[in-house]
């Protein structure tokens, strides 16, 4: 697993864009590639279809490139660049799915049951079982994250896949804070619950 | 600040599915965006360049204005022989009257009017000693300065008494008087013939 550093990739990040608003194609190369798969899983995670997830990260990007005169270095590179992604993606939900739109302003345990963390306590034995991971269990952890609520969904993601904090996820989902967490521990709670089946037969 | 915890189950799962799955973007998607990048920042990639070679700049930005430079040269040397032509122009169409409308001047006289071309105005009337007078003419070039000395300069007494004669015979009585005084006052020294005194 990858963990990042996360302040030297930020001022890296706020560089290159800043280089490549004075006209740096190679420092925005740069940057695309350093966070391409991240923004492609997080919008392919969310609207499902590879096709529509290389859609939506093209204008993502093409949103990066027009805005980038305006984007100030004050502001953290990755919150600005998955804020433009949700907005892609509330976007597309707007124009074929509105009621996932409905779905993203949840309250955090609305749709889960409000003693899950209890009675799914956290597995100790997880880690050879993800070293031992195969293709179909990675495929079906994955489409359990794509079946968590939107809501929780979008918090879990930016959280482990985008390593953002919860005071960044609230900045960029326009919730509380203590409301991202909630999601976030709903959400994990859930995906032992519906990885309880795959343990079992390990 | 609350970072992500590297050790929650899920997290780790989710990382691991998703290396083992190994998504990508299809390829044409990175090649349409960074296109799109080279030709927004086209117009940067210019300024960039010139930034880095201002000698370049330089050369170029001269070589941008040698045209309107030139231009401007020709139209100020134009203007230059204009004024100079027509203060020639000027000066010679005074320089033929000068002989005849004003008499000889003694030689002191010139030096003393060049000297002090600010009181000179008030000594005499413009319309018969403006080419010694004005200070423009004092700048005027070379030829009609020559004139002008020509002009200044003390004639030789027999020509001018020759011509007072002339004036005689012709019956210009009053005008031969005139230029006698002057003669007297210029050559106080010289004999007057008797034909230049009746």
């Amino acid at each position: 697993m990858q963990v990042r550093d996360d302040s030297c990739q930020s001022e890296a990040d706020e560089s290159l864009m800043s280089r490549f608003a004075g006209g740096d194609v190679l420092a925005f190369e740069q940057i695309y590639d350093r966070h391409e798969r991240a923004i492609y899983r997080f919008l392919l995670r969310s609207v499902h279809i590879p096709a529509v997830a290389d859609e939506l990260l093209q204008e993502v990007w093409m949103s990066v490139i027009r805005y980038a005169p305006n984007y100030k270095p004050q502001a953290l590179f990755t919150t600005w660049l998955y804020r433009i992604a949700r907005s892609r993606l509330i976007d597309h939900w707007r124009a074929r799915e509105p009621e996932v739109l409905e779905r993203l302003h949840e309250p955090a345990g609305s749709d889960c049951d409000a003693t899950l963390m209890d009675v799914v306590p956290a597995d100790a034995s997880a880690q050879p079982e993800v070293q031992a991971m195969d293709r179909a269990q990675a495929r079906a952890f994955v489409a359990a994250v794509e079946d968590l609520p939107a809501a929780q969904r979008e918090a879990f993601l930016l959280h482990v896949d985008a390593s953002l904090t919860y005071e960044q996820i609230a900045s960029i989902t326009g919730s509380g804070a203590e409301t991202v967490k909630s999601r976030i521990r709903y959400a994990t709670a859930k995906l032992r619950t519906m990885m309880q089946p795959w343990r079992d037969s390990a | 600040m609350t970072t992500p915890d590297p050790m929650t189950d899920e997290a780790k799962r989710l990382r691991a599915a998703q290396e083992l799955l190994d998504e990508r973007p299809r390829p044409d998607v990175r090649a349409r965006v960074l296109r799109a990048a080279a030709e927004s920042a086209h117009g940067h990639r210019v300024d960039k360049t010139t930034r880095r070679a201002p000698s370049e700049r330089a050369a170029r930005r001269w070589f941008e204005w040698r045209p309107m430079a030139a231009a401007g040269a020709t139209a100020v040397a134009i203007l230059a022989v204009g004024i100079a032509l027509r203060v020639e122009r000027e000066t010679s169409n005074e320089a033929p009257a000068a002989p005849s409308m004003s008499t000889p001047q003694p030689p002191a006289a010139a030096p003393a009017t060049a000297a002090s071309p600010a009181a000179a105005p008030a000594a005499a009337p413009p319309a018969t000693e403006p080419a010694v007078q004005s200070p423009a003419r004092m700048q005027a070039p070379a030829a009609p300065r020559a004139a002008l000395r020509r002009q200044a300069a003390p004639v030789n007494p027999d020509d001018w008494l020759r011509r007072i004669v002339e004036l005689r015979r012709a019956g210009k009585a009053t005008q031969a008087d005139e230029e006698l005084a002057r003669f007297r006052a210029a050559f106080p020294n010289v004999n007057v013939p008797a034909d230049a005194l009746k």
